[in-house]
């Protein structure tokens, strides 16, 4: 990043990437090298008019990340106490996303490399989770329960130590 | 916060790899990460192998994971909660590998009346339990005691690069000053801040090559 913003002729220079369903988007070099696949293909000099293709990343998340970088390149370096407390504003409500979302932005960024997003969505991933109880995190997630009532004995059984050592075990999932 | 609606169409983050589901995890504290195994097949046996564990006293108390401890329960209880807990993780975690390894004891004086569940939770600075902790945790590069109550003499760790011991202290009960016997012949950094007087720390020959960065605050005389 920092290298890229030195260079005065690159930082101006805009980057093309292409969504999986054939959208267009564009965004500062400096922006783009938050992302470590993007900036691999700019050093190797696949960037160009056509644009990037990402293939396993669709035009709605693409925007978001797009987003993203655009405002982390711009204040990537000798940040104010108020410029970092604003950008973590931001990232706070960047994040205000809601569970589909949150996963193409998991998937997206692990993909794309972009390290601090992928922080940023695995911490809410897991802000969303605790202090919940599976039955809550289902509905959360929507995941199916897909245990027979055996097995669900079984494992409530199992890891009795890990809920409430009192608690009933047909009462635990 | 604007809680997000259950997904229609299916469940996307059971879709996600094993490593970013480990990740997530991973900022989970233990008990709560073990509690993902009552989710779906796909989240049963998946903490088994998560490289991260956060042992957090305060959780094990606390009502936020599916009920509140019972009404009035003791430090004694707690501690046997604690314990229990630590030593059915130990047994069930099967990681080939442990990236983070943290246990949080806010209210650590009770750790001095139970001497063998100290060694038993981190068996590592025991060299009795040694063995034991190395089959679980064979790589451990850095570790880091804050606010204990040591009931222990001496870290022994062949792997050991980095230790913190800060505001530490011997156990009350002792009259002599007690020495700490550090063993740790890949110790690159240690840090050392004890605020309590009486306490020695002792490094064994054979580890001592002059760390690069030894910091002392505040030592320990007698």
């Amino acid at each position: 990043m920092a290298a890229a913003t030195d260079d005065a002729g690159d930082s101006n220079e805009m980057i093309r990437v292409v969504s999986s369903d054939g959208e267009h988007f564009e965004m500062p070099e400096a922006a783009a090298n938050l992302s470590l696949v993007l900036r691999h293909m700019i050093e190797d000099d696949c960037a160009d008019a056509a644009g990037i293709p990402l293939a396993v990343v669709a035009a709605k998340p693409l925007a978001k990340i797009v987003d993203y970088c655009t405002k982390h390149a711009a204040k990537s370096s000798g940040l104010t106490i108020e410029e970092a407390e604003e950008l973590k504003r931001f990232d706070a409500e960047f994040i205000e996303v809601d569970t589909d979302m949150l996963y193409d932005l998991l998937v997206a960024a692990d993909f794309m490399g972009v390290e601090g997003l992928s922080k940023l969505a695995v911490q809410r991933t897991a802000d969303l989770i605790k202090g919940k109880t599976p039955e809550q995190n289902r509905e959360t997630f929507g995941i199916v329960n897909d245990f027979t009532p055996e097995e669900e004995e079984e494992i409530c059984k199992e890891n009795e130590w890990a809920f409430q050592i009192t608690k009933p075990p047909s009462r635990l999932c | 916060m604007s809680q997000p609606n259950a997904d229609d169409d299916g469940d996307c983050l059971s879709t996600l790899p094993d490593c970013l589901l480990h990740t997530v995890m991973s900022l989970l504290p233990a008990r709560q990460a073990v509690q993902t195994c009552a989710l779906s097949r796909r989240w049963r046996d998946l903490w088994r192998s998560m490289p991260c564990l956060d042992i957090d006293d305060h959780e094990l108390r606390s009502t936020t994971s599916t009920t509140s401890p019972p009404a009035g329960s003791t430090p004694r209880l707690s501690w046997e909660k604690l314990e229990n807990f630590t030593t059915n993780l130990r047994f069930a975690h099967n990681a080939p590998f442990l990236d983070r390894f943290r246990l949080h004891l806010p209210n650590y004086r009770h750790i001095a009346g139970h001497p063998v569940a100290l060694e038993t939770t981190i068996g590592v600075i025991s060299p009795r339990r040694l063995p034991c902790i190395r089959s679980w945790c064979p790589v451990m590069e850095a570790m880091e005691l804050k606010n204990c109550v040591l009931e222990f003499n001496e870290i022994a760790c062949g792997t050991l690069k980095s230790l913190v011991i800060d505001d530490c202290r011997g156990c009350s009960l002792q009259l002599q000053p007690k020495a700490l016997a550090v063993t740790a012949p890949k110790l690159t950094s240690l840090c050392l801040r004890l605020s309590v007087f009486g306490f020695t720390v002792s490094l064994m020959e054979q580890m001592i090559s002059i760390p690069a960065n030894l910091q002392m605050f505040r030592h320990f005389t007698s």
